[in-house]
């Protein structure tokens, strides 16, 4: 048969331009580095044989490993879109490879819709490399099987061959053997013509996690089945819907494929992606409206898979991570009250302190009474599982600990993560931060020396060994001596378990403390306690703001007009605009109100003053609470 | 993990993934020939070896040369025999068969580490020899330890391992990974001997038992222990009873702490699945806790305090720094199981500290305990410090050798009362390590040394403790998937319990509770 060149050409160029457009939506619209970002799940990875040889050890140690290292490459987002366009590529070869080896030659569509399946994984912001990979392993070893017994030979020499990759497969892959055992099977009795030797190499591929892995290894039975597969409850189950439809989409094609050839089912029509011609099944359909429907599809697919508040909640984090404050805040603009959570309010606490706008803009992002507690979050109602509080509370809270001045919270809080989501870059960081702060190199030195295997984190580690050298608590680091500077030097008389509490004693330790006073008076605006807030005004002058911040204007005002005479006697005036917006939401609410229409009072005022301390003094919540 | 390694049957493919380590050889071989510069100082070894006596079956010192330099070239002497390696890793990493030998040659005498080290700008310089004293005592082989990560409330890959001391061989003796992630902790055994053994489990799942082997059988007994110590004859165990309550520190260097809100002392007789207490252990107005047997078998040994504190609802109770407890004893009666009353051995208002964790001696002379400042919880104490008390004389001091400004605590004597391996946050403050050293017959303990590992930099670098580590004469007889298969076991044996205030009153379980450690009031 004579090879039409145009049509070789285009059979390389059409998935070369899948993967170009595969990769620019992986690195523009999912962005990788908010899955760097992404919390407690994502997997650690440090270089050297301890880690490897750890990870190895497992079933499924090699997809781990592997999952680990390329997860790495989120840091930056363009590599971490090759990464995963390259695990997409791979399944993609890996599927034209297994059609090849079935002989089915049309139907070449079929090979895009594991990449297709990676996407809508992806959109979702889980963490799928591991399994993905344990994927691509499992399918590349029943491969090699299919191609070493092209040519029958012994059963026994076969079924040997099969169980040898069978382990293989299991250390590999871990919990992705379906994907060894049902294609090897299916083969196997395509080939014997006996479907009983296919059910016995099923069973016998299927044995082997048993035997290795509850009976050797002491697993437990789900570990030893699921361990780094879509059904493995460790992992991220972000995404996982599409996990398992791309876990079983091939022993379906495999079965479909050898069905077709045995004649068990009829051959669909050709509709091969990227021909120019039209085959003698297919029907008279033009190939560039072929194109555009396909175009169409992938982008309907990728539109519907992607999980916009994930996205939006994770770029939250990554630009909190990142200290870029302002960005921060501009996306949080965009969340609803209802995709709120006690890491992404705290996150967004934090980008409003540090932009200075924590005093003046704290209600014009959703806010109740109570979900300020920053000491005990358990009790901050948002309905959220322990877990994920906690997966919160460690992620975020160590950092602010730190700034606050609680080195020993922020050292708990880091433990806590180690022991419970393992040694992330992340953690180690802020444990060597917190115990350097808290004068204790040595401690901080086994932190960063976990640390400098670390493939993005261990230039800092290995620079900050480097000064430790010469200069061991890191005197000239600005942000540990201001930590240091704020850190309690005894223990407080009592023991505080709140918000206000806290900050009352941090500020006695160090009355200079900023974090300490804003959020004790901003706690003390979402407790609508305006006479706290008046008092807490004294102290206003120490910090040298240009101007009283817009929310405690609001309080003085809210107390004189109430109380008839001014209760703040500091310098600071209050601006006339202060008295024109109470005066003003009070025209506009107090009708309503004394009408009993509470409900239509607060829609009214919502739009102008949701942002206001009247609006959240007189209904309890911001503007924007209720969508 | 061993056996996950033999899982893979495609070692070249993990060696394509791995790094190549630093090319070592090692040789009985000539002395070097190429030494240039003269000898000075010593050389800085890492871990700090040098001047530390080591018992004769011990695994290879391996250490790494902290020392400027390309090359370094160990050479090690020990009677009659040598041993000479060579690193660009300045590494000094031992093969174990030439290093027994070299140990046996040197036994009762002394070791010489010559050190050379290849300047950068070329030719060696040579340090002056250090030397290792090398007892003909031998330590107990088998070494018993818990790994888990710096605990506060949370935990996951808890396990007790054990150790071969005349090599790097470790195995598990049971893994909370095997039982739904549970907790696993207070590991005991018989007089160093592992026929008879316990270890407390927590979780969730599997809830909270002790696993216990007795008699060759794997029990999982309805009983939450706290510290246990075996009877010499192996049918009676000495528990204590906590109610352990943790609270944190804002200034502190350890931010934790620990406080018994009360403790009792009980005897459980294995033969009878019941337990018993006496007065001199399980008195109502004290808290009576960390009891240990004297070696015959004829008294107890257990720190007493009297309850400072009228509330017990508060956390931290009033006065929390203010407790502290006494060297305590009752003698015992095998025959008839009849207890005298208790003596004070020593007074925490005649050391000023509170006394923890007596260990008498195999041989009876010594009681080795810890002191700090307060409380009842040494990890968590700085003041933490090992001291030695002569039952002949009366009189204790402290193991200066063995103390440094850190926690030193949890410490266990070999059976031939030779030596004591122990609990030492000297390195870090946070991560506790196992050290082991000598005591003479007249009570000197040697300078110590950590529990040598195979890659000398392997503790600056691992964020797991060695928690409770205890000698034993024998490996634990039995699986570690046995021990798991007796943890997950539905059915407990139920204890029939005496009636002291700890089993009066008996902690009301909170949400949560099954999952912490500790029943945290969380303050901080």
């Amino acid at each position: 048969m004579v090879k039409n060149p145009k049509r070789t050409r285009w059979g390389v160029a059409a998935p070369a331009l899948f993967f170009a457009a595969h990769f620019l939506y992986v690195w523009l619209r999912i962005d990788p580095r908010l899955l760097y970002e992404g919390g407690m799940l994502f997997p650690p990875f440090r270089t050297g044989t301890a880690f490897a040889v750890e990870t190895l050890a497992r079933p499924g140690g090699l997809a781990e490993y592997l999952g680990a290292a390329g997860a790495q490459t989120y840091y930056r987002g363009w590599a971490g879109a090759l990464c995963i366009t390259t695990v997409s590529a791979l399944l993609y070869l890996l599927t034209c490879a297994w059609m090849r080896a079935l002989e089915a030659r049309r139907a070449a569509w079929a090979a895009y819709v594991p990449p297709l399946l990676v996407i809508a994984t992806y959109g979702a912001y889980g963490q799928p490399l591991a399994m993905l990979c344990s994927l691509a392993l499992a399918l590349a070893l029943a491969l090699l099987y299919v191609r070493l017994t092209r040519n029958p030979q012994s059963a026994i020499r076969d079924l040997l061959l099969f169980l040898l990759l069978g382990v293989a497969a299991y250390a590999a892959a871990g919990g992705a053997m379906i994907l060894y055992a049902v294609p090897g099977g299916l083969v196997a009795a395509k080939a014997s013509g006996h479907r009983l030797r296919g059910l016995l190499y099923f069973v016998a591929a299927e044995a082997i996690p048993c035997i290795l892995g509850v009976l050797w290894l002491d697993l437990p039975f789900e570990q030893a089945y699921w361990r780094v597969s879509a059904l493995d409850l460790f992992l991220d189950g972000r995404g996982r819907v599409a996990l398992v439809a791309l876990t079983l989409y091939y022993p379906a094609l495999v079965a479909f494929l050898i069905a077709r050839q045995d004649g068990t089912v009829a051959a669909p029509p050709a509709v091969e992606i990227g021909r120019t011609g039209q085959t003698a099944h297919s029907r008279p359909v033009r190939p560039a409206l072929r194109w555009v429907l396909a175009a169409v599809a992938v982008a309907a697919l990728c539109h519907f898979t992607l999980d916009m508040p994930a996205r939006q909640t994770r770029q939250v984090h990554y630009f909190t991570a990142q200290h870029q404050w302002e960005r921060a805040l501009d996306v949080a603009r965009g969340i609803p009250a209802r995709g709120y959570s006690f890491d992404l309010a705290h996150n967004i606490y934090r980008a409003l302190y540090h932009s200075g706008r924590l005093l003046s803009d704290l209600f014009a992002y959703p806010q109740q009474s109570g979900a300020m507690l920053i000491c005990m979050p358990e009790n901050t109602g948002i309905p959220e599982s322990i877990s994920r509080l906690r997966e919160a509370r460690y992620l975020d809270l160590g950092e602010q600990a730190l700034e606050f001045g609680l080195a020993n919270s922020a050292v708990e809080e880091g433990h806590e993560a180690l022991a419970v989501w393992g040694d992330h870059a992340t953690t180690l960081r802020r444990l060597a931060s917190a115990y350097i702060a808290k004068g204790q190199p040595e401690a901080a030195r086994v932190f960063l020396n976990v640390l400098r295997r670390d493939l993005v984190q261990g230039r800092w580690a290995a620079e900050t060994l480097a000064r430790m050298e010469h200069d061991p608590l890191l005197e000239g680091d600005p942000w540990i001596r201001e930590a240091r500077s704020l850190m309690f030097q005894r223990d407080p008389e009592f023991f505080f378990s709140t918000t206000d509490a806290m900050c009352s004693l941090l500020r006695q330790q160090n009355p200079m403390n900023r974090m300490a006073y804003e959020y004790l008076i901003a706690y003390y605006l979402t407790e609508r306690n305006a006479k706290a807030v008046v008092r807490a005004l004294d102290d206003l002058d120490d910090f040298g703001y240009s101007e009283m911040p817009r929310l405690c204007q609001e309080a003085v005002v809210l107390l004189e007009v109430s109380g008839g005479k001014r209760e703040y006697t500091g310098s600071y005036p209050i601006s006339p605009e202060a008295f024109q917006r109470f005066t003003d939401f009070s025209n506009r609410v107090r009708p309503l109100q004394e009408a009993g229409r509470i409900d239509e009072a607060r829609r009214a005022a919502e739009a102008d003053f949701g942002d206001t301390f009247y609006f959240y003094y007189v209904f309890g919540e911001s503007g924007g609470m209720r969508p | 993990m061993k056996r996950g390694r033999l899982l893979w049957i495609l070692p070249a493919l993990a060696a394509g993934v791995l790094p190549g380590t630093a090319n070592r050889r090692a040789s009985l071989a000539n002395p070097p020939s190429t030494i240039r510069a003269s000898q000075s100082a010593t050389p800085s070894l890492h871990p700090d070896y040098a001047g530390a006596t080591i018992p004769p079956n011990i695994a290879p010192l391996n250490f790494r040369v902290a020392e400027p330099g390309e090359r370094c070239r160990v050479r090690v002497e020990g009677g009659v025999r040598s041993l000479q390696v060579e690193s660009r890793s300045m590494k000094a990493i031992f093969p174990e068969r030439p290093w027994r030998a070299l140990l046996a040659a040197a036994r009762g005498g002394e070791i010489r580490i010559e050190v050379s080290v290849r300047q950068a700008e070329g030719g060696w310089r040579d340090y002056a020899p250090v030397s290792i004293r090398v007892a003909s005592d031998e330590i107990d082989r088998y070494l018993a330890y818990r790994r888990i990560k710096p605990l506060y409330n949370l935990w996951r890959d808890v396990g007790v391992y054990q150790r071969d001391l005349a090599s790097f061989r470790e195995w598990p003796i049971i893994r909370g990974a095997a039982f739904a992630d549970g907790c696993v902790n207070c590991h005991s055994f018989r007089a160093g001997h592992t026929d008879a053994m316990a270890a407390g489990i927590r979780g969730a799942v599997h809830g909270n038992a002790t696993v216990v082997l007795y008699k060759g059988r794997l029990e999982k007994q309805d009983a939450r222990w706290g510290y246990p110590s075996w009877h010499p004859d192996g049918r009676r165990v000495a528990y204590s009873l906590n109610k352990v309550r943790q609270f944190f520190h804002a200034a502190r260097q350890e931010p934790r702490d620990v406080v018994d809100l009360d403790s009792d002392v009980v005897v459980q007789d294995l033969a009878a699945d019941r337990a018993t207490a006496a007065p001199a252990f399980a008195d109502p107005d004290r808290l009576e806790t960390y009891p240990c047997w004297a070696s015959d078998g004829r008294s107890l040994y257990f720190c007493s305090a009297v309850i400072p504190w009228t509330r017990r609802d508060r956390m931290p109770p009033q006065g929390y720094d203010q407790l502290r407890y006494d060297l305590s004893r009752a003698r015992f009666d095998p025959k008839s199981g009849t207890w005298g009353p208790r003596e004070t051995l020593l007074s925490a208002s005649a050391t000023g500290k509170s006394i923890l964790l007596p260990r008498p001696s195999p041989d009876g002379r010594w009681v080795l305990f810890c002191m700090c400042e307060y409380g009842c919880f040494p990890i968590y104490q700085s003041s933490s410090d090992l001291y030695l008390l002569d039952l002949k004389t009366g009189k204790y001091r402290a193991l200066d050798a063995l103390n440094s400004p850190r926690s030193e605590s949890w410490h266990s004597w070999s059976s031939n009362s030779r030596w004591i391996v122990y609990s030492s946050k000297r390195d870090d403050g946070v991560f506790t390590r196992t050290y082991i050293a000598y005591v003479a017959p007249d009570g000197t303990a040697a300078k110590p040394f950590i529990l040598p590992v195979k890659d000398p930099d392997f503790y600056d670098s691992d964020l797991r403790t060695f928690s409770v580590p205890e000698l034993t004469v024998e490996p634990v007889p039995v699986s570690a998937r046995a021990m798991a298969r007796a943890a997950r076991r539905p059915a407990m044996v139920p204890i029939a319990m005496p009636e002291v205030s700890m089993t009066r009153k008996p902690a009301k379980p909170t949400a949560g509770d099954a999952d912490h450690p500790w029943q945290s009031g969380r303050p901080r």
